[in-house]
């Protein structure tokens, strides 16, 4: 028996440790640990609640716009105001947000995961004259890996030729991502801490030449994810075709819906253009009822009062606490286990019947003769990002048209008021809700479940594991020194916990030479 | 498929850019510093940027600049208050082992600039030790002393830049 130790897993951000016991070549226990405490929620009581929709986009440096949106629904019931956003609030909401999903599946694909599959190495002695891949043959050869580590050796699969194709899309797509992100603040006003997203709609106005702007970048980019994100997801699930058996999880799925399509003061009936949804194994949808999400702290480091609904969420750090793991909590739908993300939002649209996206998915399925439960795969997680990109950065475009220069993006509000508010919505990472307790004009609780809660969370009180820890549960390693498949499922999910102190720490050099003397 | 353009016609030069988490106590220097360099009149060659926790983000905002100064909390090994004053050059000698603890961070930011092109000609990197970070708004004595001296360093590096340009 030996256990396996990745820490971190995160190729970019944040913090998070698995631990994989393997037994004859299979891993037959693993945890899943987030190694930062979070509990930022505890700052928001007894302030202005507004402040939320600015204080919470500081959780995350990944995705300060979806707690921006998440804060701003929550805030919307507790102000009373969720029912009267205008139909420019509403779809300049969606374009910040859309707009935030492309640029964040691209990155996903390229910078955080693709390395687990193209060998980075092919450029070390890169002859041609592309100008991209002699400047990654330059950092290779001063020894800058920097962005390019942590990985293993071994299981790469791709020809040369394919390796080298990779790697310029890699550069490729550090410039889209821009673009994108461009795209996000064009009416999101800054990028990263957007200033525009507020409760009661959007700061930003619409005119001709932000609408033209914000539709120019996207058809870049909807060329790009056509010409290239596309057939680069293909043609690594061509080499690694394995992949969609490897990594199958919980196979229970729940979305709360994005883009909104009306102003329904109720989020759970609000039509969304990607549907609300629980989806089971045999692709049956069910509506979901917020009042069924509850939080476990049993093998966490926090203090234990039982399974609570987040308006009752208390967060006691705990560090001691015997047999806990994690800094993550343990969120279940019905007491239930529940996968979160691209994956489950593309099944609630196709098993709600969404042309568009069961054209895309059965192609895919198609191409590699797979049956649809060929989706609880790695490969799965992969494609539906990339289709979901796809139909996203598609849809923002018509919405983009459908504004109306001159029209009100927001709805005034009493501030006086002692209220709840839900916000539920979608990261790019998955299901976000926020949930707020108003009194006296002042916060009294805050509590935000985010998506790598949902999936990277440690075992519940009944022993049931979380999502990523059953994908790896029952996984076959080749070579336990290169766990390439554990590191394939972690990062098939996008798991994101930086929520991190950005302090810069050379290495952890001494830096006495460089102190500032007196004056 | 041609890289897209930036959207930007021009871009003021000198970038001086605050990063951090206003949410962990002492990772709020650089915001501090920010807000009191905004009270100066500075010269129009100059942009004021509130980069909070975004590392990977920042490859567009360090486009077209002659000159960026970050200004961040940094851990040096040295008192809390201290202040450093290098560039990246100087605390990247020698290779990253291969499997380093790292998240893309602002070191890492710059290098996968250079892949697009988007690396300022110059960086400095103005810090200060800190000494609380644990989750809360505010910032320690031993910082908040600081904020006036960093400032003074920051302005010094935009007279210097703008006397040679």
């Amino acid at each position: 028996m030996a256990k396996i130790v990745i820490d971190p897993i995160s190729r970019v951000e944040g913090h998070m440790k698995v631990e994989a016991v393997v037994e004859n070549g299979v891993v037959k226990e693993a945890k899943s640990s987030g190694m930062m405490y979070r509990g930022l929620e505890n700052i928001l009581v007894d302030r202005d609640p507004r402040d939320a929709a600015r204080i919470v986009q500081r959780i995350c440096g990944v995705c300060p716009t979806s707690h921006g949106l998440a804060a701003a629904y929550a805030l919307d019931e507790a102000y009373g105001v969720n029912g009267n956003i205008t139909d420019n609030g509403r779809i300049l909401r969606n374009l910040i947000q859309g707009a935030n999903y492309v640029q964040s599946h691209i990155l996903h694909f390229y910078q955080l995961a693709a390395l687990d599959f193209v060998d980075v190495a092919a450029c070390a002695d890169y002859a041609g004259s592309d100008p991209d891949l002699i400047k990654v043959k330059d950092f290779i050869a001063r020894g800058h890996l920097g962005p390019f580590v942590p990985r293993y050796e071994g299981d790469y699969r791709l020809s040369k030729e394919e390796n080298l194709v990779a790697v310029s899309h890699y550069v490729k797509a550090l410039n889209m991502r821009r673009l994108a992100h461009e795209a996000v603040a064009v009416f999101g006003g800054k990028m990263p801490h957007n200033m525009s997203i507020v409760a009661g709609g959007v700061t930003a106005v619409p005119t001709i030449d932000k609408i033209a702007g914000f539709i120019w970048r996207m058809e870049q980019l909807i060329d790009f994810i056509n010409t290239y994100y596309l057939p680069d997801v293909l043609m690594v699930a061509n080499r690694y075709s394995d992949y969609f058996g490897v990594g199958a999880g919980c196979k229970q799925f729940m979305s709360f819906g994005c883009f909104d399509l009306d102003s329904d003061p109720d989020l759970t009936k609000r039509q969304r253009w990607l549907p609300q949804g629980i989806v089971t194994s045999d692709l049956k949808l069910q509506r979901i009822d917020p009042g069924k999400i509850t939080e476990e702290v049993q093998n966490s480091w926090f203090a234990d009062h039982g399974a609570q609904h987040p308006y009752d969420g208390i967060t006691i750090p705990e560090r001691d606490k015997a047999g806990a793991y994690s800094w993550i909590k343990s969120p279940r739908y019905d007491g239930e286990v529940m996968e979160v993300g691209p994956l489950a939002r593309m099944l609630a649209s196709y098993v709600h019947g969404d042309k568009a996206v069961q054209d895309m998915v059965n192609g895919v399925l198609g191409k590699f003769k797979a049956s649809p439960d060929a989706l609880f795969s790695v490969l799965g997680r992969h494609a539906a990002r990339a289709i979901e990109t796809k139909l996203v950065a598609e849809k923002l475009k018509d919405w983009a048209l459908q504004l109306q220069p001159g029209q009100p993006t927001f709805t005034d509000f009493n501030l006086d008021v002692n209220s709840r508010g839900m916000g539920l919505h979608e990261a790019p990472r998955g299901a976000l809700g926020h949930w707020i307790v108003v009194e006296g004009g002042k916060t009294r609780n805050y509590q935000a479940v985010v998506p790598t809660t949902w999936n990277a969370g440690p075992m519940d009180a009944k022993g049931q594991p979380g999502p990523i820890e059953q994908s790896l549960i029952g996984t076959r390693v080749k070579d336990q020194r290169n766990p390439f498949e554990l590191v394939r499922i972690v990062r098939s999910y996008d798991p994101c916990l930086s929520c991190a102190v950005h302090v810069v720490t050379p290495k952890g050099e001494d830096l006495g030479r460089f102190v500032v003397g007196a004056e | 498929m041609e890289t897209a353009a930036c959207y930007r016609d021009s871009y003021a030069p000198l970038l001086v850019m605050a990063v951090g988490n206003i949410l962990r106590m002492d990772d709020g220097f650089a915001d501090a510093v920010l807000n009191r360099l905004g009270e100066y009149d500075l010269p129009e060659e100059v942009e004021l940027f509130d980069a909070g926790t975004s590392a990977i983000d920042l490859m567009e905002v360090f486009n077209g600049r002659k000159k960026l100064i970050v200004i961040d909390a940094v851990r040096g090994g040295q008192a809390p208050g201290t202040l450093y004053r290098f560039s990246p050059q100087e605390v990247e000698n020698g290779a990253l082992p291969m499997n380093s603890l790292h998240q893309v961070g602002l070191l890492e930011t710059l290098k996968l600039g250079e892949l697009v092109d988007c690396k300022p000609e110059e960086t400095v990197v103005i810090g200060c030790q800190p000494e609380i970070t644990e989750l809360g708004i505010g910032l320690s004595e031993a910082v908040k002393a600081q904020i006036e001296r960093a400032s003074q360093l920051v302005l010094q590096e935009i007279n210097q830049f703008i006397e040679s340009n």
